[in-house]
């Protein structure tokens, strides 16, 4: 149990106020969100956007993707074949 | 990560959210159970429509992520709800992050349940990452009102499922429903839970958006409503085949609809009038088909100029590629030089992603979610693009008063 955290970083206490922070600084932020997060930010947390440079992204994460990622996605893509012998038995 | 390519998000976004929809249901409460950050957008747009007291929120934390509890936790928040506001309704949403926890909702749900029989406790869900998977957060919504629909007779009304406005005067179906002495109820208009729980009573369900269809199943088999799709319509036959299959429900003769026709095909011509020449600029926010409104307006004579729109097929693309339309993205990565790229505030723009990549001041603000069908529908968008080229709006509109807002 080494590697047991009990603090984790912030789920999304501030996305919005981190993401002001970085819009000072001019160039790309991207959230790596199913949406909601990023459309708060850009929609209502940033009066600035609509003056123009804004290069807001999401990265569009689904279900499928949050808990195993490439290794579920590959699974269903190719699903695993039962033995040749198991298949023999049936 | 997704191998879905980055997602643009321009600050012309609407502000439409759960709020908004929630709302519908009354003499409901609801309790987000999310983290903060999830939470604090839905407190904001419940204090700037001044109803407070019908949402309350509780926070998920990393604590409370690492070390469980999380259902606890929910449920004595739920349970100081019950005992402060005492509403006959309650949602209990939680977000994505509940997914990945693996919370086990019945904990809760069955105790409120069993605890508060006489209030509807639902389950509810603000988790966009099922948005292609399971059930979508709309899709859940337009089956929890359907939810409440109690059978205890029959009245001579008709139900539209799946739009978060109410319907308007001058709609063709309606108004034949009306001269033949049927009600067209709407989540919308009911003050109270009683007089939604009685749309149940109806005769008939109208589906206005797909996302509703499932509810409308669901109602089918739990109340045996019968239901008529509406979504599919996409030219002037298909509109009088949905039509005929309601009055066919109804036992009604066929509807007419010469009069909305001829008003809508009079504010077309109002519109070229009012454009001037100027072009004009759709983007798939203002209405829910917007390729066929598109296509519609430049067969008959409108200069539609572009069409911003995101996830149109092939043979949509080429089709409007054959009306001279110009279709370009609403969400990919280019889509952040948009307002350099496309800038011409002549234009006129119907939409608020049009407006703010155009610059255009000519706007009008539509929604997906709106109960317009039909050529009285039609002619209602037609008016407001008509006012779009008479009157400037500030681009602020789009912030502080965008779709959500227009919608109630």
């Amino acid at each position: 149990m080494k590697d047991m955290r009990f603090v984790l970083p912030n789920l999304t206490p501030d996305l919005g106020g981190a993401a002001s922070l970085l819009y000072e600084l001019g160039g790309m932020t991207i959230f790596h969100d199913a949406a909601g997060c990023c459309e708060n930010y850009a929609a209502f947390d940033e009066p600035r956007l609509m003056k123009g440079g804004s290069m807001i992204y999401s990265s569009s994460l689904l279900q499928m993707d949050a808990p195993f990622e490439e290794a579920l996605r590959e699974a269903i893509a190719n699903p695993p074949q039962p033995e040749p012998e198991a298949q023999q038995a049936q | 990560m997704s191998t879905n390519p980055v997602r643009y998000f321009s600050p012309a976004q609407s502000s439409w959210n759960l709020t908004h929809i929630i709302r519908l249901m009354p003499e409901s409460h609801a309790l987000f159970a999310a983290p903060e950050g999830c939470t604090r957008i839905i407190m904001i747009s419940a204090a700037a429509k001044g109803m407070t007291g019908r949402f309350s929120a509780v926070a998920v934390t990393n604590a409370d992520v690492v070390g469980g509890g999380v259902e606890q936790k929910i449920m004595r928040a739920a349970e100081e709800v019950m005992r402060r506001r005492g509403p006959k309704a309650l949602f209990i949403v939680t977000s994505c992050i509940a997914d990945f926890i693996g919370a086990d909702r019945s904990i809760y749900l069955d105790a409120l349940r069993e605890k508060y029989p006489e209030t509807l406790i639902m389950d509810a869900r603000m988790d966009p990452i099922n948005r292609k998977s399971g059930m979508p957060p709309i899709v859940r919504m337009q089956k929890l009102f359907g939810d409440a629909f109690e059978r205890t007779g029959a009245d001579r009304a008709v139900n539209i499922l799946g739009s978060f406005t109410p319907p308007e005067e001058g709609q063709e179906l309606l108004d034949h429903l009306r001269v033949h002495g049927y009600e067209a109820r709407h989540v919308y208009r009911c003050e109270t839970l009683d007089q939604l729980r009685k749309m149940g009573n109806s005769v008939l369900n109208l589906v206005v958006h797909p996302s509703a269809v499932p509810a409308a199943r669901d109602l089918q088999a739990r109340l045996s409503m019968p239901w008529v799709d509406l979504t599919a319509v996409s030219d002037e036959a298909a509109l009088i085949a949905a039509y005929d299959a309601v009055c066919r429900a109804l036992d009604l003769p066929p509807v007419d609809v010469k009069g909305a026709k001829s008003r809508c095909m009079d504010a077309l011509d109002t519109l070229k009038g009012a454009l001037n020449d100027r072009p004009l600029r759709i983007d798939d926010g203002y209405v829910r088909r917007c390729d066929l409104l598109a296509e519609f307006l430049a067969g008959s004579g409108v200069p539609v100029e572009m069409l911003f729109a995101s996830g149109l097929s092939d043979e949509t693309r080429a089709a409007l590629a054959e009306s001279e339309i110009r279709v370009e993205e609403s969400e990919a990565p280019e889509c952040a030089f948009a307002a350099e790229q496309f800038h011409n505030p002549e234009a006129v723009c119907a939409g608020d992603y049009a407006a703010w990549a155009s610059g255009s001041k000519h706007y009008a603000i539509g929604l997906t979610f709106s109960s317009r069908f039909g050529f009285g529908g039609l002619a209602s968008a037609l008016c407001d693009l008509i006012r779009a080229c008479r009157e400037e709006r500030p681009h602020e509109e789009m912030r502080h008063c965008g779709t959500g807002c227009f919608g109630l």
